[in-house]
């Protein structure tokens, strides 16, 4: 899926490939789930499913002054970034989001491939298989 | 400088300003939130349990008077030369602050981190009821007993051995007097099997 990316072409960005889907949400026992954290979110995936990214943005944002050492919002967060083409506060979140991630190897896991697409749209080839690498250690 | 100790090495510029809006609310202009990993969390980790030491043990800890040990609070005093400034700086799970105290023209406050900075710190902290701080423990870190007196390995026959976290591969690799060849060995043995039931099954 990672398309071949041209070494030499430092002034282009690369549109990165199709961006992964948003994982379903994880039974509330795996964590401190409430309903505004939940309905934030909900309303930040319907936003950018329309489009109004920024609009997004906010509700994460505000999700995350609820708890913010939740990694799925994080990962939400890294997301959207991506989607709004800012590569770099892609990697950085998503890495954020790891940070938080304690034992779910999966979240890590797609953290580590959130950060791959952010490489390689940075016509960074080398770093994006390493993180690639980095999301198949994931297990 | 202290946030990015604080988030783990995620500098987070601070923002006064989130978003400027229309009197009914349409936002005009949006300020995002934006993180740049400055440092990995190796480093951040072993700064952040040294500061939890000056509070449970150093120079910071009459701040048992405002907050209980189990909030973890890291914290740092400071005392300018000539007792010019005091200064506390202190996070704790979810609130970091710094307190500064001294002249406006540069002259000797005569207060020191401790006594003058450190009690408005720990009032205004204890007012917010902050959660306590709970650090992850990176990949990069193991955990290995030292001999405090001498300051190598030690193992269950030295008296005060303490366990200190350490960046993977840096700490001494030679044996404090009261330990044993064997008994080092057994202590490394058994900090691999910790690190590796933690990683099985939760950290």
């Amino acid at each position: 899926m990672l398309a071949a990316a041209a070494a030499g072409c430092a002034t282009v960005v690369r549109p990165p490939g199709p961006f992964p889907e948003p994982a379903p949400l994880p039974e509330p026992a795996a964590r401190t789930e409430n309903l505004a954290i939940a309905g934030l979110l909900d309303g930040a995936r319907a936003d950018a499913a329309a489009g109004r990214l920024a609009n997004a943005a906010a509700s994460l944002e505000r999700a995350l002054r609820i708890e913010p050492r939740n990694p799925r919002l994080w990962q939400e967060l890294a997301r959207l970034r991506l989607k709004q083409g800012d590569y770099a506060q892609a990697e950085s979140t998503a890495a954020r989001s790891n940070s938080w991630a304690g034992t779910d190897n999966a979240l890590r896991a797609e953290n580590w491939r959130l950060i791959a697409h952010a490489r390689e749209a940075r016509g960074d080839a080398e770093g994006a298989r390493a993180a690639l690498d980095a999301a198949e250690r994931q297990r | 400088m202290y946030q990015t100790i604080a988030s783990g090495g995620f500098r987070t510029p601070l923002r006064a300003i989130r978003e400027v809006t229309t009197q009914d609310g349409r936002p005009l202009r949006r300020y995002a939130l934006a993180v740049e990993q400055a440092f990995p969390p190796e480093p951040m980790y072993l700064i952040t349990t040294a500061m939890q030491g000056v509070v449970r043990e150093g120079t910071a800890q009459s701040l048992k008077n405002w907050l209980p040990p189990e909030a973890a609070v890291a914290g740092k005093t400071g005392t300018t030369t000539e007792q010019r400034d005091a200064w506390f700086a202190g996070f704790t799970g979810d609130h970091l602050g710094i307190v500064w105290i001294g002249y406006d023209d540069n002259r000797a406050a005569r207060l020191s981190g401790a006594g003058a900075a450190l009690p408005v710190w720990g009032e205004m902290m204890a007012a917010l009821a902050p959660e306590p701080l709970a650090l992850p423990k990176p990949d990069g870190i193991e955990n290995v007993l030292i001999d405090p007196s001498s300051g190598l390995r030690a193992d269950f026959a030295c008296s005060d051995a303490l366990e200190l976290p350490f960046a993977q591969g840096s700490a001494p690799a030679e044996r404090a007097p009261c330990a044993s060849a064997l008994g080092v060995a057994v202590e490394g043995v058994k900090q691999q099997a910790k690190s590796w039931m933690q990683r099985l099954f939760g950290r």
